[in-house]
């Protein structure tokens, strides 16, 4: 038996329409005779509203102004090439470089992480752990943070994920 | 459609005509969002052009199982993300309250009895609750009111499953609530 809080957890993606004809019917159903989702759902569709407002594009300053022509930026674009041809160990390195910050950022933090956890040295037990092994240690979990994080998705790396 | 062949060079007519016939339909949308991140139109008009060379230069990757712009779209997000140095900046400037971009003669939008403000005022109030989620919540709310990406685009772009831009959503919008509710 479904409660209110599951069905609330459906109710963005019911204004969305991102939901199966299935539950959307169930969903649906359930709004017409509860009156604490029905009013959810309204503000949540009201401050949809508002926030499609504040995003409006069509008021954006120099839109018009500035905009460039579309096929004078192409012939820039094949001047560039014709210039400058790019050597595939280039594209790969254009593709790490636009590798999501996000995915760095976090790659930067698990560093930063397993740096501070294996402090080996300040800690009474890792005074055993010394020399070569010690220093190996961070080595080995940050490579292996960074398999973890990029190996499901390789593909991430090379830009055409978003294909 | 991308390229049918994918061998061809990336200076062949074929792959030139086929990639601008998706890019211009793309070109004005991408750059009304470059302006509105970046602020002018001299910044706008380098990462457009920058991300349509690293399109262009990538287009045999493009397999055509996503929407182009929805493509496109993510390679200006991270080049966004590079030009200005910082995630922040692209964060932060949406919504510019600053530059008029909210009229007077917005339609008022309907209200709970409790809280009768008026289309603008909402519209501020929103602005500032906006403001003060976390960033992870305030870029889906870009990408989905701002952009108007489907569940499925925004899964594309940010790189996770549908299932999770779903449930992101979903809070985002609750904690937008809570905090205007505030």
């Amino acid at each position: 038996m479904f409660s209110c809080k599951n069905y609330e957890k459906e109710l963005s993606a019911f204004i969305d329409d991102e939901l199966s004809e299935s539950k959307r019917r169930k969903i649906a159903s359930h709004l017409s005779g509860c009156r604490k989702c029905s009013d959810l759902l309204e503000e949540l569709r009201s401050n949809n509203l508002a926030l499609g407002q504040l995003f409006s594009k069509k008021n954006i300053p120099g839109a018009e102004k500035g905009r460039k022509d579309f096929s004078a930026m192409m012939e820039r674009i094949y001047e560039k090439e014709r210039d400058e041809p790019i050597e595939v160990g280039q594209r790969v390195f254009d593709a790490l470089k636009n590798t999501t910050f996000e995915k760095i950022d976090a790659i930067l933090e698990m560093v930063r992480f397993s740096g501070s956890a294996i402090d080996i040295k300040a800690s009474p037990a890792g005074e055993a752990v010394s020399g070569s092994v010690g220093r190996l240690i961070p080595a080995l979990l940050i490579g292996l943070a960074i398999i973890l994080f990029y190996a499901p998705k390789l593909n991430a790396l090379l830009i055409i994920n978003y294909s | 459609m991308p390229v049918k062949n994918k061998t061809d060079p990336v200076s062949s007519k074929e792959y030139k005509e086929e990639f601008e016939r998706l890019a211009s339909d793309s070109y004005e949308r991408l750059y009304r969002s470059a302006l509105y991140f970046t602020g002018n139109i001299e910044d706008a008009s380098d990462i457009v052009q920058d991300t349509f060379i690293t399109a262009y230069r990538s287009f045999n990757n493009y397999r055509g199982d996503s929407k182009f712009y929805t493509w496109l779209y993510g390679i200006f997000r991270n080049l966004l993300f590079r030009h200005r140095k910082s995630r922040k900046s692209y964060i932060n400037r949406f919504g510019s309250l600053e530059e008029g971009l909210i009229s007077d003669d917005l339609p008022a939008v309907k209200e709970t009895p409790e809280n009768l403000l008026t289309g603008k005022e909402k519209i501020i109030r929103l602005y500032e609750s906006l403001n003060k989620l976390p960033m992870i919540y305030k870029e889906i709310l870009i990408l989905r009111h701002f952009e108007n990406f489907s569940y499925n685009d925004i899964a594309g772009i940010l790189g996770c499953r549908t299932g999770t831009v779903k449930s992101r959503i979903h809070k985002a919008r609750n904690l937008l609530r809570k905090q205007m509710e505030q």
